[in-house]
């Protein structure tokens, strides 16, 4: 058992005069090593929560190798979310941290998808140590790299048992809105097993001309490393050509222009700082595009989630590090 | 609670927007200007045009001659579109999805219906619509899955008389 720090929605206080632009988010990712199936539950809250037009966002996905996304996003009232110290509970999607015994519980039920998950923390979480400037705000972030999880999907009368399979759990919070200038790059890779878990985050603006030095934590067994500004090379390769899932359905009717976004087919990572280096390729095989509306403003962001495979190899702590698994890599436009 | 019918549908969504964003909704009052909408959903087809600041509604009786523009399609597409399952362009080429008229009245159909949505994101009653809605559609027929290719467009421009003649081989 790993006892993280208490981690949970940060609500703005009544006298904040940036609450309006308020953001919360937690979210989960699984990897199904055996089948291949990528996931996520999505949990969170936009909008000063006081205004009538505060929204809660449940979102819940699953990419089946060979037969694409399943799953959807739905869109609520915050009044309709239940707010808990560690908790956001939204009609269709909730998750849970349980901070002393180093435990997340996420559910989730999507039209014919249902999601539930109990994952267990084996390696320390981390939190950046400051908000970073995002758009017309900023941003703070959490994260437990990797948690081993018990868990079953129920997809149209199938099941999926998750035993065996991996997790990753982060929480943003911070204030910005929707159709600010800002982006980021975000990416989890995760290897089956105990394996090494591999987290690479920058946040950027628009036009990608503005992009602030990147981020790749590494968890391997009890050791962490982080690697960072000149460090760390991202590069991008090819155009990932697929029909993207994108939701909610209805603001994918009116964004007719992000039908067909260039997203890159591959990313590749490569750090180095004199101690120990790390390289990952990083495979996109398929996307979901994820439309956030502001409540407050009108402005939407793209947030794509690209499913795939990696492959790593390098030295970390003065061990050789070589393997592969499933990987999550997030890409707004 | 009974179903709605697309007349009183369309008088809600205008209604709600006027109430909770009165800009937008002049807005959408500006786009569609004096032109009058038919927009048809199954076998209901409501003639749809502004009186000055009021939306008028009523039952497609207007010669063809007299509307501005042409929407139509069926609920069990419309359900498809709003789980993300069908992309708008997928149920145009599929047939699924008939919009008629010269350029500028189909594009201010398009606006029209783009202000509702984006407002939707700011007014929670609009929501609320969209989710009866879906509610009072749950029994409809699933759309079967749509395969856009070469061939499925070449047909859509068969039916719309588009197609260029064959050329003569001397």
């Amino acid at each position: 058992m790993v006892a993280l720090m208490p981690d949970g929605p940060r609500p703005p206080n009544p006298f904040d005069p940036t609450r309006a632009a308020y953001k919360d988010w937690l979210h989960v990712n699984f990897f199904d090593h055996e089948s291949g199936c990528v996931g996520l539950i999505n949990a969170s809250l936009h909008g000063d929560p006081a205004d009538p037009r505060a929204t809660a966002v449940g979102a819940a996905l699953l990419h089946v190798p060979q037969s694409g996304w399943f799953g959807n996003v739905e869109v609520s009232r915050a009044a309709e979310a239940r707010v808990g110290l560690s908790s956001i509970a939204l009609p269709n999607a909730a998750i849970a941290i349980d901070s002393a015994l180093g435990r997340v519980v996420a559910a989730a039920k999507m039209g014919a998808l249902e999601i539930e998950l109990e994952a267990t923390a084996t390696s320390s979480g981390y939190e950046l140590p400051g908000a970073v400037a995002f758009g017309s705000g900023w941003m703070s972030w959490s994260v437990i790299p990797r948690l081993t999880l018990r868990g079953t999907v129920r997809l149209d009368g199938r099941v999926l048992r998750l035993d065996g399979a991996s997790a990753y759990q982060d929480h943003n919070w911070g204030r910005w809105h929707w159709g600010d200038d800002g982006r980021w790059e975000w990416g989890a890779f995760v290897a089956p097993d105990a394996g090494p878990a591999f987290v690479l985050a920058r946040p950027t603006n628009r036009a990608r001309t503005a992009i602030a030095p990147p981020t790749l934590m590494v968890v391997h067994g009890s050791r962490r490393r982080i690697f960072a500004g000149a460090s760390v090379e991202v590069r991008y390769e090819g155009v990932l050509d697929v029909r993207l899932r994108r939701l909610p359905g209805v603001l994918a009717a009116m964004h007719q222009d992000r039908v067909r976004p260039r997203l890159p087919e591959r990313v590749h990572i490569r750090c180095r700082d004199g101690i120990d280096e790390v390289t990952i390729a990083f495979t996109a095989t398929d996307a979901a595009q994820l439309i956030a509306g502001d409540p407050a403003v009108p402005g939407y962001a793209f947030i794509h989630e690209l499913a795939g495979t990696f492959e790593a190899s390098g030295r970390i702590g003065g061990a050789d590090v070589r393997t592969r698994g499933l990987g999550v890599f997030e890409y707004l436009l | 609670m009974t179903r709605l019918s697309l007349g009183e549908y369309i008088a809600a969504l205008v209604q709600t927007l006027a109430d909770h964003e009165p800009w937008s909704a002049e807005r959408l009052r500006v786009v569609v200007g004096d032109r009058t909408a038919r927009i048809a959903l199954d076998e209901e087809a409501v003639d749809v045009a502004f009186a000055g600041s009021r939306l008028v509604v009523r039952v497609a009786d207007s010669p063809p001659q007299a509307i501005d523009g042409f929407g139509g399609t069926d609920r069990a597409t419309t359900m498809a579109m709003m789980d993300g399952l069908l992309e708008v362009e997928e149920a145009i080429v599929s047939g699924r999805l008939e919009m008629r008229g010269d350029v500028e009245g189909v594009n201010r159909i398009g606006m029209a219906i783009d202000i509702l949505i984006d407002a939707s994101t700011r007014v929670p009653p609009l929501r609320d619509l969209a989710r009866r809605f879906m509610r009072d559609s749950t029994a409809v027929a699933a759309v079967p899955d749509t395969i856009n290719d070469d061939a499925t467009e070449i047909a859509l421009l068969a039916r719309l008389g588009l197609l260029p003649e064959p050329k003569a081989i001397s």
